[in-house]
């Protein structure tokens, strides 16, 4: 090989170099990040799901029956949701399983119905785990903010529905909607009215059911 | 200053002639690989603002009112085909299908690509839950399949 070959060859072997450093910077380049498109679908799917659980009855998934914690001559008296939406099944299950602490101390709930509560979590999760699936962890929890009835008296509730399965992960999105709770102030305080003194002037307005749905990475 | 032609060294020639044409292939398909990418960013966040615009908006339509979330089967036959239409003017294909829990197809509008279409501009798919309202007493849980390719 000649001199002038040689100069050829580096002259070429420079085009390869700079060919090189060009093709790694095409195929490192990322057009769009690709992690904001994955954030922006998770944000999409986290909405349309949580309007699913507005509009999407209980008798889609065969209907739900529990019993009620009423003694009729008969026996027990069964209740029997069909038409339902899931959001409102929420809603039912808030008020029939609230929870009560004094001073710092839980006491019995007001209306405890566990069978509404287990039938609640599983059909929720039934549903969560037909559209999620494998995509994204979840964590789909409801819960009625804590309610002063007096200085030492609160009412509260919180279900929860999740497959986290205890691993660290990153919360991609969440969303929150606010349901508000069928139940007056006046009802609620008379469901409570054995249990301590009830000051009217703290009891808040108005008792809503939180429903927040977050999805986490897999 | 000596001058050299391409007849006289032959072998360093054909060595640069092959290392300018594999270089020159690779930054090709690093930028095909680029492009490629580039074009499935798009169509996929085209296809999300689509699906959005779809169940907020154009296919949610009642007589008085829009109810996000809630489908409503007659605006398959009508507002979807205008919004068929619009996107269609502005060089993007749509189709779309509602499908039941159990994978029937309950509602579909528009026909997918054929194969060869398909390999010269794949489309781009989006599904999402849908409420599908049959009547005002019967609502299907579903689920909206929206692809999109231009």
């Amino acid at each position: 090989m000649g001199r002038g070959g040689q100069a050829c060859l580096v002259d070429a072997l420079m085009f390869a170099l700079m060919a090189t450093i060009a093709c790694s910077l095409l195929i490192e380049a990322n057009p769009v990040e690709s992690t904001a498109i994955h954030d922006r679908y998770a944000a999409q799917l986290t909405h349309s799901i949580m309007l699913a659980l507005q509009h999407a009855t209980v008798n889609e998934f065969g209907g739900l029956t529990y019993r009620l914690n009423i003694q009729a001559p008969w026996g027990s008296v069964t209740r029997e949701l069909w038409h339902k939406t899931l959001s409102q099944l929420l809603v039912e299950d808030a008020i029939c399983n609230l929870r009560i602490k004094i001073d710092g101390h839980e006491l019995e709930m007001l209306n405890y119905n566990q069978e509404l509560d287990d039938a609640t979590r599983d059909l929720l999760k039934k549903v969560l785990d037909k559209f999620i699936g494998g995509r994204y962890g979840y964590s789909l929890t409801a819960r009625v903010v804590p309610t002063k009835l007096s200085s030492s008296l609160q009412v509260y509730f919180e279900v929860s529905v999740e497959s986290l399965g205890g691993e660290e992960r990153q919360r991609i999105h969440s969303e929150t909607n606010l349901f508000s709770l069928p139940l007056t102030k006046r009802e609620l305080v008379s469901c409570a009215k054995g249990i301590g003194p009830i000051d009217f002037s703290q009891t808040e307005p108005e008792i809503a059911v939180e429903v927040t749905l977050s999805l986490w990475s897999r | 200053m000596v001058q050299l032609s391409s007849a006289e060294d032959l072998p360093s020639i054909l060595i640069v002639v092959c290392l300018v044409l594999a270089f020159t292939t690779a930054l090709a398909h690093s930028y095909h690989t680029f492009a490629e990418r580039k074009n499935i960013s798009e169509d996929f966040s085209a296809a999300l603002d689509i699906v959005s615009r779809l169940t907020g908006e154009v296919l949610v339509k009642y007589e008085n009112n829009t109810y996000p979330g809630l489908l409503n089967p007659r605006s398959f036959e009508n507002e979807l085909g205008d919004y068929y239409k619009f996107l269609l003017m502005q060089g993007v294909n749509l189709s779309v299908e509602v499908r039941s829990l159990d994978g029937k197809t309950i509602l579909s509008y528009g026909e997918r690509p054929g194969l060869i279409r398909q390999y010269l501009s794949p489309p781009c798919s989006v599904s999402l839950p849908i409420v599908v309202a049959e009547a005002p007493a019967s609502k299907v849980l579903g689920e909206l399949v929206v692809w999109v390719w231009r």
